[in-house]
């Protein structure tokens, strides 16, 4: 079989960028030969790439095929970028992380409380917000907490979580988390399947719905009637439309954006069969509304 | 009875596990007819996992009222607070059936109607 060259085009983060990323994701996945990525195309590249261009390469190696990055093809600042995030080492390239002001690309295979939570506070949040109080850094903390739970105890995926964020000069932090399972919409459709609705009922119902119904409180997939679940996605959209802040989410063919103005639902053209989820945070403690500054017991 | 949290499982109510413990603790007592207060002075970090594995699960066996006269809370800033709040308004009504469908018939009205 032909090796098959992908190209790689400018990537910033706004939904079109989002469904370039799912196009080249699956024309990857699809072919069942070798992958070169050519950045030729490539301009500009953020973090929320980073972070599903690692859980490809990692999927794709899973499967005993070989990926890699026509480095040649790659332009000055892209490579740059590409190094100083960790990212060139999924493809057995050298990196500079050791140097580097770039929050770095991770890979999790465990949900493993005390490295993520660390990484998170020291690495993605204080580098940038030194200023950041202490109330507030643990109560962000805990809702990234949520992104991460959610992403193992749902997705249902071999290959672990996926990150990478950034921090913008007009005083704003990003985080973007991956993870290859089987996809919220997927998830909540077999979920009533398995509780008596026919398939066919099931496929009528638009993506975007389903994925409304798993951000309302108290729905979950998990049929253990012995923990409650389904908090998640609540509280951590409570938070981030409280506080200014902007969650998108993309998980099969939906997408959902909270913000102040409150959440907005649609299907997407360009799917992606499991979920990531895009934070923006304000790195100025005046838009915040402390829930710890709540009255408490 | 009272349980230092912070003593159990340390600064970071977060994980499921943790959250088993405590209510592996707990529940013994609940169901012997004692009370029990939960301090959670110097923990910094709460999510929802923590709580619906250590607060929710005790909704299978108690009602609210029991609960309301049985478990107790202290130094529990406003940050843990919303969380257990959220938590207890959702665990009183998981263990109630769904019926799903009537959940799938609403939605495909909305998709008719527009919504």
């Amino acid at each position: 079989m032909p090796v098959r060259t992908i190209y790689v085009p400018t990537i910033n983060d706004d939904q079109n960028d989002f469904g370039n990323l799912f196009k080249l994701f699956n024309e990857a996945l699809n072919y069942s030969g070798e992958i070169i990525l050519d950045f030729s195309q490539c301009q500009f590249i953020r973090p929320n790439a980073i972070a599903v261009i690692g859980c490809m390469g990692r999927v794709i190696q899973s499967r005993n095929r070989k990926i890699s990055i026509a480095t040649g093809s790659v332009g000055y600042n892209v490579l740059s970028f590409l190094r100083k995030s960790g990212l060139t080492g999924v493809f057995d390239l050298p990196s500079e992380t050791h140097n580097s002001n770039t929050i770095p690309y991770r890979e999790d295979l465990v949900l493993d409380q005390d490295n993520i939570i660390d990484f998170l506070s020291n690495k993605w949040l204080k580098a940038q917000w030194v200023s950041v109080s202490e109330k507030l850094l643990w109560e962000i903390m805990g809702n990234m907490w949520e992104i991460y739970s959610n992403a193992f105890e749902h997705s249902g995926t071999n290959h672990g979580v996926f990150t990478c964020g950034q921090y913008y000069r007009n005083d704003n932090v990003v985080l973007t988390v991956v993870d290859f399972g089987k996809g919220i919409v997927e998830n909540v459709r077999d979920f009533f399947i398995l509780n008596g609705i026919t398939e066919a009922q099931a496929r009528k119902v638009p993506d975007r719905k389903w994925l409304q119904w798993a951000f309302q409180r108290g729905n979950s997939t998990i049929s253990n009637k012995n923990v409650p679940r389904g908090m998640g996605l609540d509280l951590l959209k409570n938070f981030i439309s409280t506080n200014h802040g902007r969650l998108e989410l993309y998980s099969n063919n939906a997408h959902v954006v909270v913000d102040t103005t409150g959440e907005h639902y649609e299907d997407c053209k360009y799917g992606f069969s499991g979920t990531v989820v895009h934070i923006t945070l304000i790195c100025d403690e005046r838009y915040y509304r402390l829930r710890s500054e709540a009255p408490s017991l | 009875m009272e349980i230092t949290i912070v003593k159990a499982v340390g600064k970071r109510c977060l994980i499921q596990a943790d959250g088993q413990k405590i209510y592996d603790r707990v529940l013994p007592v609940l169901e012997g007819n004692g009370t029990v207060t939960l301090d959670f002075a110097s923990v910094e970090m709460f999510a929802s996992p923590f709580f619906n594995a250590a607060i929710g699960q005790l909704f299978k066996h108690f009602s609210k009222e029991d609960l309301e006269k049985r478990l107790h809370f202290k130094n529990i800033n406003g940050t843990g607070l919303t969380v257990l709040q959220r938590v207890i308004e959702n665990a009183t009504v998981y263990y109630q059936d769904k019926d799903y469908q009537k959940i799938v018939d609403e939605l495909l009205a909305e998709q008719v109607s527009g919504a």
